[in-house]
C-alpha cells in the first residue's frame, strides 16, 4: 500500500458495496477475534472485489486460514457448511497470484462441475480488479474450447480432477509453475475414486507447492494423504459441532405413498423462499419436478444424466432465483451456495451422514436461518438412527405449525444473489469477437484500477452495450410464484445489484 | 497428561521456546558441565543429548525440587537454564511448599506465581509421568480415526473425523411419530400415490417457460474465460485443439469413472447412485475386505422406478466388479446406440436408460436430437423383472448381475431384505482371489488386437470400425443380457486398446476393468482362437525362435536364461560388483588394452589370430584363474578385455554381431563344459581352455555365414568370438574382471 490516507479513503468511498445483507447471523459465523480484511495485508485490488462482493468482516474460517495461508503454509482446514470456506481459500490464492506472469498458478479442485462454476465465479468476482483471468475446466463441456482457452493467459483454472488431470497429463494445461493446489469438499475429492486421479494430477505440479484443503465434513481421517503430500499443514477445526446453529431439522415419518402429499402440504404452509429438494435417484428427481410443476409451482431440476449445457442453465437460474425449486440427486449436495434458500426438503433420505449435512447445509448459508425436513419411510428409520448418532443431534417429528422464526427472516430485502461478474477478458475478447472497440470499456477498466472512477456506470452502460451489439428487446420479466414476498424481493435485488435490469437477465 | 496446560495455558509454550533456545545452546561446547564423565566426548554427547530430552519433554509437567536446605517444592516445570555453571537453574510455576526442614525461611505465603531457583540451590529434580513417547508430538502424525465405540479425548492439535466431533450421545431407536395429513386435504383423498405412478417424461425448461415465464439467461462466459477466436492463427489453433481433444476422448475410462465422466464417455454406473459419485466419501476398508462384502451383496440396485429406500440399497458403495463392468462404458457414438436399441426392448430398463444416455455426445454444444427415453417401457420391465427374478439369477452366470434388480417392493421389511441379501450371498460367494478366469479374459483382449497389428501400437481410429461389425453379433444373440454384454466388449476393446495411448494413466483398482471381460467367454469359437494368440504371441520361446529364424536361420538357437538362481558362493554372486570395482576395472582394463596393443604391434602382420593368442596366452600368465568362475560366459571374460582394442583393428566384423541375442547372460545349448566351469575358481586352467574353445569351435559351423571370411579362415572360431563381444554387453567384461579379482585374492 503506498498510497496516503486520503486516497485510502477515496478507494472505499468509490466502491460499489451492495446493500447489507440485515438477514440475522449465528455465531457460526459471528464468533470471530474481531479482525478486518484490512489486517491481512491484502493488496488493494483484492480488497476492492472482497468489499464490493458485499463481504465485511473475515467469517471465523477465513481469519484462521487467510493468514496462515498467504505465508504459503499448507492447510487442513474444516468448518461448516456456508460459513465462507471458499473465499477462505480464494483470498489468499487470489492474494498470491502474480497477474503478469501469464501461467497457471493456482489450481482448484472440486468433485462437481456445477460447483467448479460457482468456485469459479467467487474467484472472478472477488479478483474483479486484480487483472486475473480465471478459468473453468469441467468434463461435459467442449475439451476443444477448453483447449483453445488455455492458449490464452490464465491464472488461476478451477476444475474437476478427471478434466485437469488430461489437460496436465497432455501439458496441455502447464502446472509446472502452480504452486498453490486447492481442494474444496476435500473429504470427497480424498475419496477413493477421486484420489487416484488426485495424486495423478500432484506429479504435474512443482514439488514445493502449497496445499489448502477444506471441508465441512472428514468422516475419514485424512491422515495418509497429510503424510504423503502436506508439509506440516496448518490445521484448523472450527468445529464444536456438526449441524448448522441456525438450521432447524426435523422429520415427518411417512408412507412413500404419502410422500407427495406431504411435500405438498409443506409448500402450502411454509413460508418458502427458495428451496431445494433431494431425491436418491435421477429417475424419481425428474419424476417429482414434473410432479412440482404440476402443482403450480416452478421447478427445475438436475442431476448428473443431464447434458451439462441443461445442467449448467438450471444451476445458473436458481442462483439467480428465476425458479423457487430446485429437485436434485446428490450432484448438488456439497458446496452449492444460493443464499436465498431456506429449506431444503429431504424427498428421499440420504445414506451417508455427510450427504445428509452437505444436504442440509444448502439452507442456513453464511450464518443465516434456515429449515430442514426429512420424509422419512418405514425403511429409512435405521439410516435416521444411524446419522443422527453420528452427527450427535435427534431430530424432531416436524410439528403442526412451524415458527417462521425458526427459518424466515424478518428481513430479507437483501439477499445477496450471485451476479456474473463481466471480466476484463471477457470485455476484451468479446469486443475483439465483433470486431468493434469500444474505448470508452477500455479506458474504463484502466481508471477503474486506479480507482479513480466511480465504477457504478460501469456494468450498466456494459450491459447497454451488450444489448444494442445484439440486438435483443429486453425481456419482460413476469411473476413467477405463488409466495408474493419472494417476488418484489428478486426485483429488488436485481435493481441494487445495479447491472441487473428489471426486465430480463444479462442477454448475450 | 500435561496438567500445566489445565492449569495455566499460556505458561507452557513460551517456556518450551526458552527451553529450546537452550538446547541450542548446550549443543555447543559446554566443557564444564561434562567433564564429570569418563566418556567419550561421544559418549557424553548422548548423555547430553537425552537429558536434553527428558528436560524438553517435562516442560509443563509436574516436577519437584529439592533445593539445597532440604525444602521440596513442587510446581509445573517452567524452564531450565542448562548452561548454569553448577548444574541446572529452575524455573516452577505454581510453586507450593511440599516439606521443609525448618531451616529455609521461606514461608508458603511467600510463594508467588514463580519461583526461581538457582543452580547452586537445587540439590534435586524430581519428575514424575513424563512422556517421552512421540505420540501426537510431531505435526504430521496424526491418529487414525477411533472407532465410535472407544473415544478417547484427543489433543487439540490432532485431526478430528466427524464422529470425534459430534460427541456421539447414544442415540437410541425411538418410535417414530406419524405425519398425519390435515382434515380436508384435497390431496389426501383425491391421489395419494407414489412418485412412480405418476410417471412421464417432459421438458423442464419449455414447461417452466411456458407455465411461469422462465426464460434462461445462462452464459459460460459468467463463468470461463472467453476464447480468443481473433488470433491470426485461430483456425490452425482450432484444429490442434480438435486433434487433442479427440486424443484426450478417445483414451478409454482407465477404469476411473470420474476421468469417464470427465471425458464425455457415458459409463453405466447403475451400481453407484449420485450420492456415491459426488457426495458420500467412500468408507470401504481393503480390498480384500470390500471385495468380500460385494460378494455377499451381489444384486444391484438398478435404476428402477421404485424408490428403494437406502437401507436396502448396497451400503455403503457398490463393489462388485462383475456389476461395475457390466455397467458398461460406452463411448459415444451414434452406431452404437442405434444398433443397441434393438436389443434394448428386452434389456432390463437400466440398459435402455443407458442406451439412451449415451446419445449424449461430447460436443454438448451442438444441439443432439432429442433423448427418447422409452419410459413405457420401463413398468412392465420392471414387474418382469421381479417376477424372474430367481429364474435369471441361476440362469446366466455373470452376465446377470445387470439385469437382476433388487427393487424390493418398498415396504418390504429391511429383515427380509437381508434374508434376501444372505441367500444371494450363498449362491453367490466367491473367494475374492478368484480370480484367473476373468484374468484370462482380460489377457485375451490386447492379444487378439496385437495379432490384427503387432508392430504399431493401437490407433483408436482403426477401430472405430468394430463397433458395427459386432452388433451385428450381439443381435443374434437371444439372450437380452448377453446382447447388451457383446456390444460392450467391442466398446471396451476399443477404449483397452487406445487406453495404450494414455500418459501416467494406471488402471486404479481391477474391479472395474472394461466391461467386456467379463463376456469374452461367452463366445466360445473366440476363445480358442484366443487361446491360441495367446500362447503363441506371448510364448517367450517360440517368439524368440521365430526372431532368431528370421535374421539368421542358420545359426544356432540360444536362448537367454530368464532368471539366474545363483550359487551362494560369494564370488558368483552378481549384484552389486559395479559399483564396488567400479574404478578398478577401468584401471584394469586400460592396462589390458595398452598390452593388448603392445602386444598387437609386436606381432603385426601375423593375421588376425595373433592378437587373441596373446590375448589368451596373456591371460593365463596375469589371470590364472579367471575363466573357472565365469561358468557360461567363460570365453567372454577372456576375450573382453582385448576385444576392446582388438576390434578397433578388425574393424569390418564389428558391426555384425554374431549371437542374436546376445551372448552375456546366455545359456550356451553347448556341452556341460560351461557348467563345469561354473565351479568357482577351482577349475584349473586346461579346463578354462576347453570351457573357452568350446564355444569357439562350436563357432566355426556358424560363422562363415555370417561374415565375409577372406583370409580368416584358418581362425574363424576366434573371428567368431569378436563378433560375439560386439554384441556382448560390458557388463560381461565387468564380471569378468570382478571374479579375476576375486580369484586373485583367494590365491
Amino acid at each position: 500500500m503506498t498510497s496516503t490516507n486520503t486516497e485510502n479513503e477515496d478507494w472505499k468511498a468509490q466502491l460499489n458495496i451492495p446493500q447489507r445483507d440485515t438477514r440475522p447471523q449465528t455465531e457460526d459465523v459471528l464468533g470471530t477475534k474481531g479482525n478486518t480484511f484490512e489486517d491481512f495485508g491484502l493488496k488493494r485490488e483484492l480488497l476492492m472485489g472482497i468489499f464490493e462482493a458485499g463481504f465485511e468482516k473475515p467469517s471465523p474460517i477465513q481469519e484462521e486460514s487467510i493468514p496462515v495461508a498467504i505465508t504459503g503454509r499448507d492447510i487442513l482446514a474444516r468448518a461448516k457448511n456456508g460459513t465462507g470456506k471458499t473465499a477462505a481459500f480464494v483470498i489468499p490464492t487470489l492474494e498470491q497470484i502474480k497477474p503478469k506472469i501469464n501461467k497457471i498458478q493456482a489450481l482448484i479442485m472440486v468433485p462437481t462441475r456445477e460447483l467448479a462454476l460457482q468456485t469459479s465465479q467467487v474467484v472472478r468476482t472477488l479478483g474483479k480488479h486484480c487483472n486475473i483471468s480465471c478459468m473453468v475446466t469441467t468434463g461435459g463441456t467442449n475439451l476443444r474450447d477448453d483447449i483453445l482457452r488455455l492458449n490464452d493467459a490464465v491464472h488461476v483454472l478451477v476444475g474437476t480432477p478427471g478434466r485437469i488431470l488430461d489437460l496436465a497429463s497432455r501439458k496441455i494445461a502447464d502446472l509446472s509453475n502452480c504452486s498453490l493446489f486447492v481442494m474444496d469438499e476435500a473429504d470427497k475429492m480424498l475419496s477413493r475414486d477421486f484420489k487416484t486421479i488426485i495424486e495423478q494430477i500432484l506429479i504435474f505440479l512443482p514439488k514445493n507447492h502449497q496445499s489448502l484443503l477444506f471441508s465441512a465434513t472428514f468422516p475419514l481421517s485424512v491422515k495418509e494423504f497429510m503424510v504423503k503430500h502436506l508439509n506440516k499443514p496448518y490445521e484448523i477445526n472450527l468445529m464444536e459441532e456438526l449441524t448448522l446453529k441456525g438450521i432447524t431439522q426435523y422429520y415427518a415419518f411417512v408412507e412413500e405413498r404419502q410422500k407427495l402429499h406431504c411435500l405438498n402440504t409443506l409448500f402450502s404452509k411454509l413460508q418458502i423462499n427458495q428451496a431445494i429438494i433431494f431425491c436418491n435417484s435421477t429417475n424419481r428427481v425428474e419424476l417429482l419436478a414434473k410432479k412440482i410443476t404440476d402443482l403450480g409451482y416452478s421447478c427445475y431440476y438436475s442431476h448428473a444424466r443431464m447434458k451439462q449445457q441443461e445442467r449448467n442453465k438450471v444451476f445458473h437460474e436458481f442462483r439467480q432465483g428465476k425458479v423457487r425449486t430446485l429437485v436434485c440427486s446428490d450432484l448438488l449436495t456439497r458446496g452449492i451456495d444460493i443464499q436465498a434458500v431456506n429449506v431444503v426438503i429431504n424427498f428421499d433420505f440420504p445414506k451417508t451422514a455427510e450427504t445428509y449435512l452437505h444436504r442440509i447445509g444448502r439452507s442456513g448459508r453464511f450464518g443465516h436461518l434456515g429449515l430442514a425436513i426429512n420424509l422419512i419411510n418405514w425403511n429409512d428409520r435405521f439410516n435416521l438412527y444411524k446419522i443422527e448418532q453420528e452427527l450427535g443431534t435427534e431430530i424432531a417429528a416436524i410439528p403442526a405449525t412451524i415458527d417462521k422464526s425458526l427459518y424466515v427472516a424478518e428481513n430479507s430485502d437483501n439477499v445477496p444473489i450471485p451476479v456474473p461478474i463481466e471480466q476484463q477478458s471477457f470485455h476484451n475478447n468479446n469486443n475483439a469477437n465483433n470486431n468493434i472497440v469500444i474505448p470508452p470499456q477500455q479506458q474504463h477498466f484502466a481508471q477503474f484500477n486506479n480507482g479513480q472512477l466511480p465504477p457504478q456506470h460501469y456494468p450498466q452502460q456494459q450491459q447497454q452495450q451488450q444489448q444494442q451489439q445484439q440486438g435483443i428487446p429486453p425481456q419482460q420479466f413476469q411473476p413467477q410464484f405463488h409466495a408474493q414476498q419472494y417476488q418484489p424481493q428478486m426485483q429488488m435485488q436485481m435493481q441494487n445489484q445495479g447491472n441487473y435490469p428489471p426486465e430480463a437477465g444479462h442477454q448475450y | 497428561m500435561k496438567p500445566g496446560n489445565n492449569k495455566k495455558k499460556d505458561t507452557s509454550p513460551s517456556a518450551v521456546s526458552t527451553q529450546k533456545k537452550g538446547l541450542v545452546n548446550t549443543k555447543g561446547s559446554n566443557g564444564d558441565q561434562h567433564s564429570l564423565f569418563d566418556e567419550s566426548s561421544e559418549v557424553a554427547k548422548q548423555f547430553r543429548d537425552r537429558f536434553d530430552y527428558l528436560l524438553t519433554e517435562s516442560i509443563g509437567n509436574k516436577a519437584i525440587v529439592t533445593t539445597a536446605s532440604g525444602s521440596k517444592y513442587s510446581g509445573i516445570l517452567a524452564a531450565c537454564n542448562l548452561e548454569s555453571i553448577d548444574g541446572l537453574d529452575i524455573v516452577l510455576k505454581k510453586p507450593t511448599l511440599v516439606s521443609s526442614l525448618g531451616s529455609d525461611i521461606k514461608a508458603k505465603k511467600d510463594l508467588g506465581e514463580t519461583l526461581l531457583l538457582k543452580s547452586d540451590n537445587v540439590a534435586e529434580l524430581e519428575l514424575k509421568n513424563i512422556n517421552l513417547g512421540l505420540d501426537g508430538k510431531t505435526g504430521i502424525t496424526t491418529p487414525v480415526a477411533t472407532p465410535k465405540t472407544e473415544k478417547i479425548a484427543k489433543g487439540a492439535n490432532q485431526f478430528r473425523t466427524d464422529v470425534d466431533i459430534s460427541n456421539v450421545r447414544a442415540t437410541k431407536e425411538r418410535e417414530l411419530q406419524r405425519w398425519t395429513p390435515d382434515e380436508g386435504d384435497f390431496m389426501a383423498t383425491e391421489k395419494s400415490q407414489t412418485l412412480e405412478e405418476a410417471s412421464s417424461t417432459w421438458d423442464q425448461f419449455s414447461v417452466n417457460e411456458k407455465k411461469f415465464g422462465i426464460k434462461s439467461t445462462y452464459d459460460e462466459h459468467f463463468y470461463t474465460t472467453r476464447i480468443n477466436r481473433n488470433d491470426p492463427n485461430y483456425q490452425q489453433k482450432l484444429k490442434e485443439a480438435q486433434k487433442l481433444a479427440d486424443e484426450i476422448e478417445k483414451q478409454g475410462t482407465s477404469g476411473n469413472i470420474h476421468i469417464a465422466e470427465d471425458r464425455g464417455i457415458i459409463v453405466d454406473d447403475s451400481g453407484m447412485d449420485e450420492e456415491d459419485l459426488y457426495s458420500g466419501v467412500d468408507r470401504r476398508g481393503d480390498e480384500l475386505l470390500a471385495s468380500l462384502k460385494s460378494n455377499a451383496k451381489p444384486s444391484t440396485t438398478v435404476k428402477s422406478n421404485k424408490y428403494v429406500p437406502p437401507t436396502l440399497r448396497n451400503q455403503p458403495h457398490h463393489m462388485d466388479p462383475a456389476i461395475i463392468s457390466s455397467s458398461a462404458i460406452k463411448v459415444t457414438g451414434g452406431n452404437i446406440i442405434s444398433e443397441n436399441k434393438s436389443s434394448t426392448k428386452t434389456t432390463t430398463t437400466e440398459s435402455v436408460k443407458k442406451n439412451t444416455i449415451s446419445n449424449d455426445t461430447k460436443d454438448t454444444t451442438k444441439p443432439t436430437k432429442e433423448n427418447v427415453r422409452p419410459k413405457a417401457h420401463l413398468k412392465n420391465v420392471d414387474e418382469e423383472i421381479k417376477k424372474q427374478l430367481k429364474e435369471i439369477k441361476r440362469q446366466s452366470g455373470r452376465s446377470d448381475h445387470s439385469s437382476k434388480t433388487k427393487a424390493l417392493p418398498a415396504n418390504k421389511t429391511s429383515k427380509e431384505a437381508q434374508i434376501e441379501e444372505l441367500k444371494n450371498f450363498a449362491q453367490k460367494f466367491k473367494v475374492p482371489y478368484d480370480v484367473p478366469k476373468d484374468m484370462n479374459d482380460v489377457l485375451r483382449k490386447p492379444s487378439v488386437s496385437l495379432k490384427a497389428d503387432p508392430s504399431l501400437p493401437p490407433k483408436p481410429k482403426s477401430n472405430s470400425t468394430t463397433p458395427g461389425v459386432a452388433n451385428k453379433n450381439s443381435t443374434k444373440v437371444s439372450n437380452a443380457a448377453n446382447g447388451a454384454a457383446s456390444l460392450n466388449k467391442t466398446d471396451s476393446k476399443k477404449s483397452g486398446s487406445s487406453s495404450n495411448n494414455g500418459p501416467v494413466r494406471t488402471s486404479t483398482h481391477g474391479r472395474r476393468r472394461p466391461a467386456g471381460s467379463f463376456f469374452g467367454s461367452k463366445k466360445p469359437q473366440n476363445n480358442g482362437a484366443n487361446k491360441d494368440t495367446f500362447g503363441k504371441n506371448f510364448n517367450f520361446f517360440l517368439k524368440s525362435k521365430e526372431a532368431h529364424n528370421e535374421e539368421k536361420s542358420m545359426e544356432p538357437f540360444l536362448i537367454e536364461k530368464p532368471y539366474f538362481a545363483t550359487p551362494t558362493w560369494i564370488n558368483t554372486i552378481e549384484e552389486s560388483h559395479k559399483s564396488l570395482f567400479d574404478d578398478e576395472n577401468t584401471i584394469m582394463q586400460e592396462s589390458q588394452a595398452k598390452l593388448q596393443m603392445r602386444h598387437m604391434n609386436a606381432m603385426n602382420g601375423m593375421g588376425n589370430v595373433s592378437p587373441n593368442m596373446a590375448g589368451n596366452g596373456m591371460n593365463m600368465m596375469s589371470y590364472p584363474m579367471m575363466n573357472g568362475p565365469n561358468g557360461a560366459g567363460s570365453p567372454n571374460p577372456m576375450m573382453n578385455g582385448y576385444n576392446a582394442s582388438g576390434m578397433g583393428m578388425y574393424m569390418p566384423f564389428q558391426p555384425q554381431p554374431m549371437f542374436y541375442p546376445s551372448m552375456g547372460p546366455m545359456v550356451p545349448v553347448m556341452g556341460g563344459k560351461d557348467n563345469n566351469g561354473n565351479n568357482n575358481g577351482a577349475s584349473p586352467p586346461p579346463q578354462d581352455m576347453t570351457a573357452h574353445m568350446g564355444p569357439g569351435g562350436y563357432m566355426n559351423v556358424g560363422a562363415p555365414y555370417g561374415y565375409p571370411v577372406g583370409g580368416m579362415a584358418p581362425f574363424p572360431g576366434m573371428m567368431g568370438h569378436n563378433g560375439m563381444m560386439g554384441g556382448a554387453t560390458n557388463d560381461h567384461r565387468h564380471k569378468g574382471h570382478y571374479n579375476h579379482k576375486n580369484n586373485n585374492h583367494r590365491s
